[in-house]
């Protein structure tokens, strides 16, 4: 009878934990921006997992800044999957502070690093851009590239250990062109993130565009409908994943005046 | 520091509290896997008579607990106390972990009388653990995956039978307990131990040299680094197994192999100190494992 009772019991838990592997695997994989992983697989003397999320991974950074917005997805191009996710914040002045996470199809130890001149987007000809404080990181490691990383070079970065995700944060200054006639402070600001190549093809890029002035963006790369890659609402747009080659935003603003107008 | 920045290294400052959990229930993890998998290998290859002795019984429960304990826990502590840590391919491989561990509890009195006769059963179910690991780690997926996923499962298995072999050992040998059966299973385990220590090294070159990307990368990286740790650990731990058997045999006049109930009980003793501080240094590989895992290319 015990032993009958055991067998039953051992069963049922294992009949049990194989429903819930099933359900395990029909559950979405959380990314390091919804929980930062500290470390990487449970496998005894294995090495770690390589599921992206299993990284210790930067987070974005947080959505608070985003007024009525829902949060970015936690998942996709640059966090779950090989792409770019770009978190793009615009200043008062139309700078653009770009925080990017970039997940690479396979580890890596140095990138091909390019940020492309915006120039060649539609209306936006006279832009003087300039890519400022720029940083790289590794897990947690700050990496130094071996030379300044400007607009429109390619530069390659040699990376402290073989990696898949790469870090990055700088400022795009000069990419805003006041439009004319138009409302005091409107504008439109060119935004052409970095294109981060490792071994391997390059993935999908997904730009999240924030900002009390952003009123909309649009993709003019994608032509024909694809232009309108963009959804969300005023101060807070999320582009769908756009080939790395072709991510490129236009984003129309109001800057606000400087001290808020009461200088 | 720009915005962005600002966020990025604020995210990398986590709880130094959770990563050393983490590791700690790694380690412990690490421990349940051999003490399940090697004490159920030690005793269908090597000694099927020693399953009347209670100590193996005691190692094999401890090893499910502490299975089970680390395959729930960890994923927990990594990724937040939520189901969606469980979540995708790691979960996957968790729960069949633990449902392999409960089809084991369930069915192992019945078969453990007869473990000749279920020795292909038993063996592909611990083939099973084993891949329960191997599927949820890096050697799934990317480059070379097929030589990855091969060694993984040599190194996890080279694991199991060396250090559950040894821990079966100093649990007969330090309470000087059915001494006569050794005079078959060091010998036995003596063939065990060398192709172990052949397969880890093997494997573990071709695993290293396959999630870096090659010699360059691994030498150049904390990976490697902390991979470095580990081989002197481990590279100590053999020397140590070899001149606590040369010691032993000089102690009792005669080889380690040949230990058995007229054996001088200092001879014995000296044998299973030896035999229990080389696992002790098989702890230390462990936890550079833990710290390893930390530094693996994400």
């Amino acid at each position: 009878m015990r032993q009958h009772l055991r067998r039953m019991s051992g069963l049922l838990l294992a009949v049990a934990c194989a429903a819930a592997a099933v359900a395990a695997g029909r559950t979405p994989e959380p990314s390091a921006a919804a929980a930062p992983v500290i470390g990487g697989s449970s496998g005894p003397a294995a090495a770690p997992s390589s599921s992206p999320s299993a990284s210790s991974s930067p987070r974005a950074p947080s959505s608070t800044s985003r007024p009525n917005a829902a949060p970015f997805p936690k998942s996709g191009p640059g966090r779950s999957i090989p792409g770019s996710f770009v978190v793009a914040s615009l200043d008062n002045m139309g700078a653009v502070l770009v925080w990017q996470r970039v997940l690479l199809p396979a580890p890596s130890t140095s990138v091909k690093v390019q940020v492309p001149d915006p120039r060649s987007l539609p209306g936006l000809r006279d832009v003087q851009p300039m890519m400022r404080d720029v940083q790289i990181q590794v897990g947690d490691q700050p990496v130094a590239p071996s030379e300044p990383l400007q607009i429109g070079r390619t530069v390659t970065v040699t990376l402290p250990e073989p990696t898949r995700s790469v870090a990055l944060g700088y400022r795009l200054t000069g990419v805003a062109q006041r439009s004319s006639p138009a409302p005091v402070g409107r504008a439109l600001i060119a935004l052409a993130p970095a294109q981060v190549t490792g071994s391997g093809a390059s993935g999908p890029t997904v730009i999240g565009i924030t900002g009390t002035g952003v009123l909309g963006a649009q993709c003019p790369r994608q032509g024909g409908p694809g232009q309108f890659c963009a959804v969300g609402t005023t101060g807070s747009f999320l582009t769908r994943p756009l080939a790395a080659a072709d991510a490129a935003v236009v984003i129309q603003a109001t800057l606000a005046a400087p001290n808020g107008g009461s200088g | 520091m720009i915005a962005g920045a600002t966020a990025v290294a604020g995210d990398v400052t986590t709880s130094g509290f959770d990563t050393v959990l983490l590791g700690g229930v790694r380690v412990l993890g690490y421990l349940g896997f051999v003490l399940l998998v090697g004490t159920t290998f030690f005793l269908t290859w090597l000694w099927p008579e020693g399953r009347v002795l209670p100590t193996f019984r005691r190692l094999i429960a401890l090893g499910a607990a502490l299975t089970v304990i680390a395959t729930l826990a960890i994923p927990l502590i990594g990724s937040g106390f939520a189901w969606s840590s469980y979540a995708g391919r790691d979960g996957v491989w968790s729960f069949a972990r633990i449902s392999l561990v409960a089809l084991g509890i369930a069915f192992a009195p019945d078969i453990s009388g007869t473990t000749r006769r279920h020795r292909l059963l038993i063996t592909l179910w611990q083939l099973a653990m084993i891949e329960t690991y191997v599927l949820s780690s890096d050697a799934w997926g990317g480059s070379l995956a097929a030589v990855k996923i091969v060694a993984t499962t040599g190194h996890l298995a080279a694991t199991a039978a060396w250090l559950g072999g040894l821990l079966a050992l100093a649990s007969v040998l330090i309470p000087s307990d059915g001494l006569d059966a050794l005079h078959e299973v060091l010998p036995r385990f003596s063939i065990v131990a060398i192709v172990s220590v052949i397969t880890l090294v093997v494997s573990g070159t071709l695993h290293a040299l396959a999630v870096a990307g090659g010699v360059h990368a691994l030498i150049d990286s904390r990976f490697g680094t902390s991979l470095i740790v580990k081989i002197v650990v481990f590279g100590a731990m053999l020397l140590l197994g070899n001149v606590g058997r040369q010691y032993a045999g000089q102690a009792a006049r005669r080889s380690a192999l040949e230990i058995d109930e007229t054996a001088p009980p200092h001879s014995v003793q000296a044998l299973g100190v030896a035999i229990g501080m080389e696992f002790s240094l098989a702890a230390g590989v462990l936890v550079a494992t833990a710290v390893l895992v930390q530094f693996a290319p994400g």
